[in-house]
């Protein structure tokens, strides 16, 4: 048993790099691909998602030998709609523009199988801390992959890139990058977050296949 | 039983316990929700009157006729704002606008739209917002061509808020809205080729009217070519001219005529609805040509004034010898009175007569003469086909 127990650091970089919810799970694709259109709309789901995750992996797993098994899907959804429903009062109530931004998809977390997934998968059968440091390291990852989509679709599809503050709607930064009359409206339409999601993926795929690849020949040489 | 009961209860628990976690958490941020929400609305307004200190909601304004206008505001006690929702392109344009007291002194700005980005989304622009500024209720309110649909909306939707406008001041009068007139399509011309017919149509479009020629083949009944003969619509590719590309006009090439539909190109809605127009026309006309066993007889008639006799074409199937179409060439007798022959319907009635048959088609009153002479038209058709002659 304890040999086959992941050590801290392991948990954490599994959700960013191997188990990659996005990537390689699939998980959360429907609000991936709904609100990348720009940085701020990615981040502002990515930082939700994290809370969401790490909160409802903690709670999860505090109760997890008090559960009965039979019941425990209802009352992961009743402890994980709990926690969305607490953060869309705060957001709108504190960050209106984010909360108008996000939209539908703020109270979709509740069914973003990224959050039942762990819950399910890790944090009922893992201590309370390991849990934490699952849903931290699942919503990082998550929040890589949508800053990385919507990065790749606010430049192409607006030319430039900008960020403000959601407390005072002061611009943080804004960069122009691509002169007006160059850029490409469809990346701002959902058929652009597909297109983005996909070469993504392919270059995922690509890199995962070379570094299995040389990892295997490494081995093959230490033996030889 | 006893399990069932455990279950029961500590699901039981766990949902009362995050009602109240939400019940305490909706104490705390209900108010702050409420001032932002507010606080969101008349931001906008603020925008658009900076100086103005209160904005009161009218609560119980009288709905315009289409129910476009959602909210009405009395901005100080100078000015009324309106938030009005019109349908668009794709969707609903929802913008505010705004008059002062007297009707003056428009003022414009949107808060949500969806339409096709860098064609509708144009309503936005800099140089549209001015141009529906400084406007009064009686004015008319600018179009964006290449965004016909969407500004439209906004137009539309500013007539609803002039007439909201109107019934809480008690002031008349509107925005002088033009109707686009029902797409006007005419024939110029028709010519026969070898084993092909050529239509040159007439089509209103955006700004003036277009001319198409249309050839379909006359084995296979499909259009060989649709060619743009007068263009008079906006110049420059993104507008009305995306529809004259040789890549559009080619994807009608090839098509059954009587199935020939294809897509409105957006950004181009009129030109597009124009030559689709012309197609109907050219569908319409071609269904109604004489194919190889119908004989067609042109035959005078002389009417009510016996110099300008109205020619009348009788259609003649040649298997069977009888009437199957009878159509007026030219009309010469008094509009509104003879022409009442001379209906669609009633020249129906003789469809189906043959040589032997009396022709006895119901005598309209009013138009006796008329009715008569093509009557007299259609036997004496009849006995020329008989013979075997023109």
């Amino acid at each position: 048993m304890s040999e086959n127990k992941l050590s801290k650091k392991e948990i954490f970089s599994a959700g960013i790099l191997r188990e990659n919810p996005v990537l390689s799970l699939f998980l959360g694709l429907c609000s991936t691909l709904a609100i990348t259109t720009n940085i701020y709309n990615a981040l502002g789901m990515g930082l939700s998602v994290i809370v969401i995750l790490v909160l409802s992996n903690v709670l999860i797993s505090l109760i997890r030998n008090i559960t009965p098994d039979s019941i425990r899907i209802p009352v992961y959804i009743i402890i994980i709609a709990t926690l969305v429903k607490v953060l869309e009062m705060f957001m709108h109530a504190y960050v209106p523009s984010l909360y108008t931004a996000l939209g539908t998809f703020l109270a979709l977390i509740v069914v973003n199988c990224m959050i039942l997934g762990r819950a399910e998968a890790f944090a009922a059968k893992n201590t309370m801390v390991d849990s934490a440091i699952d849903g931290l390291g699942m919503g990082i990852g998550y929040t890589i992959i949508i800053f990385i989509i919507s990065f790749v679709r606010q430049i192409l599809s607006t030319g430039s890139l900008s960020l403000y503050n959601p407390l005072t709607t002061e611009s943080i930064f804004s960069l122009q990058l691509i002169p007006d009359g160059y850029t490409i409206a469809l990346f701002g339409e959902p058929a652009g977050a597909f297109l983005t999601f996909a070469v993504l993926i392919a270059l995922a795929v690509y890199i995962q296949d070379t570094s299995s690849r040389k990892s295997a020949k490494k081995a093959r040489g230490g033996k030889a | 039983m006893k399990n069932t009961l455990k279950l029961t209860i500590f699901l039981g628990l766990i949902a009362a316990l995050c009602t109240g976690i939400l019940a305490g958490v909706d104490m705390l941020t209900k108010d702050r929700i409420a001032e932002q929400s507010a606080g969101a609305e008349t931001a906008a307004l603020k925008e658009l009157y900076p100086d103005a200190t209160s904005f009161t909601v009218i609560e119980d304004f009288e709905a315009d006729s289409e129910g476009l206008v959602l909210a009405a505001y009395q901005v100080d006690d100078t000015a009324y704002a309106f938030r009005v929702s019109s349908q668009g392109f794709a969707s609903p344009v929802v913008f505010l606008i705004g008059f002062d007291n007297d009707g003056s002194n428009s003022k414009y700005t949107v808060l949500e739209q969806n339409d096709t980005a860098g064609i509708g989304d144009r309503i936005l622009a800099d140089e549209y917002v001015s141009d529906m500024s400084g406007l009064s209720t009686t004015d008319s309110f600018p179009l964006i061509s290449g965004a016909t649909k969407t500004s439209e909306a906004v137009v539309k939707g500013v007539s609803a808020a002039v007439e909201v406008f109107n019934s809480i001041t008690g002031s008349t009068g509107g925005p002088a809205v033009e109707e686009p007139e029902e797409d006007p399509v005419a024939l110029l011309s028709e010519s026969e080729g070898e084993a092909s017919v050529t239509y040159e149509v007439e089509s209103k479009g955006f700004a003036g009217n277009n001319v198409f020629e249309i050839t379909v083949d006359t084995t296979e009944h499909t259009i060989v070519s649709v060619v743009s003969k007068v263009y008079s619509d906006t110049p420059g590719p993104d507008y009305g001219e995306k529809v004259i590309t040789e890549e559009n006009l080619a994807s009608y090439e090839g098509l059954v005529i009587s199935e020939a539909n294809v897509d409105v190109v957006s950004g181009a809605t009129f030109t597009s609805n124009s030559l689709q127009a012309a197609v109907d026309l050219v569908k319409e006309l071609y269904s109604e040509r004489p194919d190889e066993n119908t004989a067609v007889i042109e035959v005078e008639a002389p009417g009510y004034n016996p110099d300008t006799p109205n020619i009348i074409a009788v259609h003649i199937n040649k298997e069977t010898n009888t009437v199957s179409a009878v159509k007026v060439v030219e009309f010469n007798d008094t509009k509104g009175l003879g022409d009442q022959a001379t209906t669609e319907e009633r020249l129906n009635e003789y469809v189906g007569l043959t040589i032997d048959d009396e022709v006895n088609v119901d005598v309209v009153s009013g138009a006796t003469v008329t009715s008569k002479a093509v009557d007299k038209a259609v036997v004496e058709a009849l006995a020329i086909h008989a013979e075997g002659g023109q």
